[in-house]
């Protein structure tokens, strides 16, 4: 990790990266809430066709119903964890650029970027693996 | 000490920032290129789909086939943009984190992850308007 090295010195955020900072958050911002409302409307409809739908009638059984929430829960969590990181870049950066002494403020701002990140190329790796899986057994199912 | 104390007060990009960049940007670079491959099969798919549908329906239906299919690519076109100024946030923040002096390219780099961004958020908006549109155009349609 020679690039980590500490003989760099640190970079200064220049006038025209601020601005370029500030934008990026104010959008990230907007689609965070977007996001926050889509998942909220789903939580909404889903619940509600859970509660009047009838699916907690005699034809479903407990287990599952357990299943599905489970299912759901898991899904919701996996679309809320990478918006609620970029609304805390968003916040802890915009904090950070405007105050003086904020070194900290940014970093966090910048750590949340990168889990946000980092979270969506997780999620796509194993979205592709399940891919890759079930298109092989597809195919040893033909051969 | 008493130097490195002081420099954590500045705006700057400090290692730990500088860290958490380098990770965001290696995963943004990842998550761009399985999405420019996902957009290029998109638009394989597309074409084939044109060949093979303009030999099997007649005449009177190649309007319909030719209009989704423009749609079709325009969405395809519409999401290649974000995700080309992720790339380019990529390369150039990598570019920029590993060599000294290198400001102006990290500044590029933060231009793209901007554009990238307010790309995604003005599509959003229009994305949205469309909805509100066709459910007022709903609304009117009931009363």
């Amino acid at each position: 990790m020679d690039i980590l090295d500490s003989n760099f010195d640190n970079e200064k955020i220049t006038e025209n990266t601020k601005s370029y900072l500030l934008q990026t958050t104010k959008w990230a911002k907007f689609l965070a809430i977007v996001g926050f409302f889509g998942i909220g409307t789903i939580v909404i409809f889903v619940l509600s066709s859970l509660f009047f739908g009838g699916r907690f009638s005699g034809s479903s059984t407990f287990v599952g119903v357990i299943k599905f929430i489970s299912i759901f829960l898991s899904a919701i969590t996996l679309y809320f964890l990478p918006i609620y990181f970029l609304y805390q870049f968003a916040v802890n950066m915009q904090d950070g650029l405007k105050m003086k002494r904020s070194a900290k403020k940014i970093e966090e701002g910048f750590k949340y970027l990168k889990f946000s990140f980092r979270f969506m190329g997780v999620l796509m790796v194993i979205g592709l693996a399940y891919y890759l899986f079930t298109f092989i057994v597809r195919l040893l199912i033909i051969i | 000490m008493e130097k490195l104390e002081s420099n954590i007060q500045l705006k700057e990009i400090n290692s730990a920032s500088r860290e958490h960049l380098l990770v965001t940007a290696k995963w943004a670079k990842f998550i761009a290129i399985v999405a420019f491959i996902m957009q290029g099969i998109s638009v394989f798919s597309i074409v084939t789909g044109l060949i093979l549908g303009a030999s099997i329906v007649g005449q009177a239906e190649l309007g319909g086939v030719a209009i989704s299919i423009i749609i079709s690519l325009a969405v395809v076109v519409l999401y290649f943009f974000p995700t080309y100024y992720l790339y380019k946030f990529a390369i150039k923040m990598i570019d920029g984190l590993s060599y000294k002096n290198s400001g102006s390219i990290i500044e590029e780099g933060f231009e793209n992850l901007k554009s990238s961004f307010k790309f995604m958020g003005i599509l959003m908006i229009v994305v949205l308007s469309f909805y509100a549109l066709i459910f007022l155009l709903g609304l009117i349609a009931a009363f």
